[in-house]
């Protein structure tokens, strides 16, 4: 056997020991460039090539003990935390619609089917290889694109908009990562390859419509596209690359500042944050949730006069679920709750930070920027900001389509956090680093090894 | 002479996280620097090596990037965390006072140097 045959021979013994067979790319790497150098050390010593690497190779050791040891330290990472936390969460928001929500018991049967179906897609996407996404950036995203366009032609609008398409706008932005990721290292044009990319999402969402999707998708894709510029993703100079994003970005804000200052809206901004003196506009969702806010107690039932119906139908909205427990259980219920949605934040952002490949950094922050920006937006309506109808308390409030979507999203982040650890971005798009024919130090290397 | 297993293997993880305290490395170069500040002492073995190194870098000892600095060959480099020059301390300090007492206690009681 050819003595480069031999090396490859001894790291396949090596990885035929490692059950995880994501991880043995990255150790049969390793363990080929040792006895790639071991054996050039032997040979610079005098010896023939077969003695260098028959000599190198028993310097290695017994390949099965040393996989035994590799197999123990290599295993994908079960997510314990977060998927009890998940299974919690979701648990809670059927508990709720039991105990406090009034109604006759119709739907009960499609909730609990749809929470199943949830957590099996989110198993489902907790097994999958996420790394697909970053092989198939294009058809992932255009995937999404048409999805939603086909939600929009084929299902009923409901309140005047199209509700499974506004739910759908949760999963813009993990498409949009998709395409930065895709764009990284192209520079400029791909900065701006990723402004058109964002363009096609929010003409859909304008066509939903739905602010919140909008606005949604515009913070998570400036936090996506802003992360990857300063992490040199795009080879850009940091300032410059930040220019291109924000002078379209501002001049946006500028028009819809100006366009909102001129119209009715903007009297009601103005009330949500200084009440005492533009009552009359705050409209009438916002004064009703303010009311009964200000009548909750810390404990136990809050106190209004004359609320009956305005109880009765915050009750039957599930955009103001939170105000509602408020007012009957106490603010005791929106701490516990928050401090667990809160935790699931915090846990999750720290995971995103710990992983080493772009892909899986991209992925993950995209899922918890919609994660957090779901709840940020159902938070501030709750406690009387309703500049802005919320999509969702994610996995809580009853929408069945909603905690569909969500369960998905977070199988696919608990997927890269589980397996994140061995992907390097080079394995993923199989971009060679070796070229076969080389010229250093004098020498002129040619090199066959497989990949 | 031939150093008893026992004896090199408990302080193996302290020596290779001394190696990294100076600089960042990768495998090959480990065995190489360990062997020559040793004085050809310890010729670790690389089988021994990486399931080591491998572990640690699950623990956040140490973490490890991709780089060609030295050749064309891109390489796995281990960078010793500040997790890990925490335990450097803690095994150094650990080593100290082990060393001290077997000192000791061959200082003491029989001696059959001539005087």
């Amino acid at each position: 056997m050819l003595p480069y045959e031999r090396i490859h021979e001894y790291s396949k013994a090596v990885c035929d020991q490692i059950k995880w067979k994501k991880a043995h790319p990255v150790i049969t790497e390793e363990i080929e460039n040792h006895l790639t150098d071991q054996r050039n050390a032997y040979i610079a010593q005098g010896a023939n090539e077969a003695a260098a690497t028959d000599h190198a190779i028993a310097q290695m050791g017994d390949p099965v003990i040393v996989g035994t040891q590799l197999d123990r330290t290599h295993r994908p990472k079960p997510q314990w935390s977060m998927l009890i936390l998940t299974t919690v969460l979701v648990s809670i928001g059927l508990l709720i619609r039991i105990f406090f929500i009034s109604g006759d018991e119709q739907w009960l049967a499609p909730t609990v089917i749809s929470m199943i179906a949830g957590l099996g897609l989110m198993a489902a996407t907790y097994f999958m290889d996420f790394t697909l996404i970053g092989k198939h950036p294009k058809t992932f995203y255009f995937s999404i694109l048409a999805l939603s366009v086909a939600v929009i032609l084929f299902t009923p609008m409901i309140n005047g908009s199209f509700y499974y398409a506004s739910i759908l706008t949760l999963l813009f932005p993990l498409g949009f990562a998709a395409i930065v990721y895709a764009a990284r290292h192209k520079g400029y044009w791909g900065i701006i390859l990723c402004g058109f990319s964002f363009l096609f999402p929010a003409v859909l969402t304008f066509l939903i419509p739905s602010t919140s999707g909008l606005l949604l998708f515009t913070l998570s894709g400036l936090a996506i596209l802003c992360l990857a510029i300063t992490k040199k993703w795009f080879k850009v100079k940091i300032l410059y690359g930040y220019l291109l994003v924000f002078i379209p970005v501002s001049i946006v804000l500028l028009l819809t500042f100006f366009v909102l200052y001129y119209s009715y809206r903007w009297e009601q901004i103005q009330a949500m944050f200084d009440s005492s003196s533009y009552t009359t506009h705050l409209g009438y969702i916002a004064t009703q949730i303010r009311a009964l806010l200000a009548g909750s107690n810390i404990f136990g039932h809050g106190v209004i006069p004359n609320a009956t119906a305005t109880i009765a139908w915050v009750g039957n909205n599930t955009d103001y679920l939170l105000a509602y427990l408020i007012y009957n259980v106490g603010w005791i219920a929106f701490i516990i709750i928050m401090g667990l949605l809160v935790f699931f934040i915090v846990k999750g952002f720290m995971l995103c930070f710990k992983q080493k490949s772009s892909l899986a950094l991209f992925v993950s922050v995209s899922i918890m920027m919609v994660f957090t920006l779901q709840v940020a937006g159902y938070v501030a309506a709750n406690l009387g900001f309703t500049l802005i109808s919320p999509i969702s308390l994610p996995l809580i409030s009853y929408g069945n389509f909603a905690t569909i979507i969500n369960l998905t999203l977070i199988g696919v982040m608990l997927s890269v956090f589980r397996t994140g650890d061995i992907i390097k971005d080079e394995n993923i798009n199989k971009i060679q680093n070796q070229k076969i024919i080389t010229y250093s130090a004098g020498k002129l290397i040619i090199s066959f090894s497989k990949k | 002479m031939a150093i008893d297993k026992a004896l090199l293997s408990g302080s193996t993880t302290m020596l290779i996280l001394k190696l990294l305290e100076e600089k960042d490395m990768y495998g090959y170069q480990m065995i190489d620097e360990l062997s020559k500040k040793s004085d050809d002492t310890f010729s670790l073995k690389a089988g021994t090596l990486y399931p080591i190194l491998h572990g640690l870098e699950n623990d956040g000892i140490v973490s490890s990037y991709d780089d060609n600095a030295d050749s064309e060959r891109v390489r796995k480099y281990y960078h010793l965390s500040n997790k890990g020059k925490k335990l450097l301390k803690e095994k150094q300090s650990e080593w100290t006072i082990y060393s001290d007492a077997v000192n000791k206690v061959l200082r003491g009681g029989a001696s059959y140097a001539a005087v």
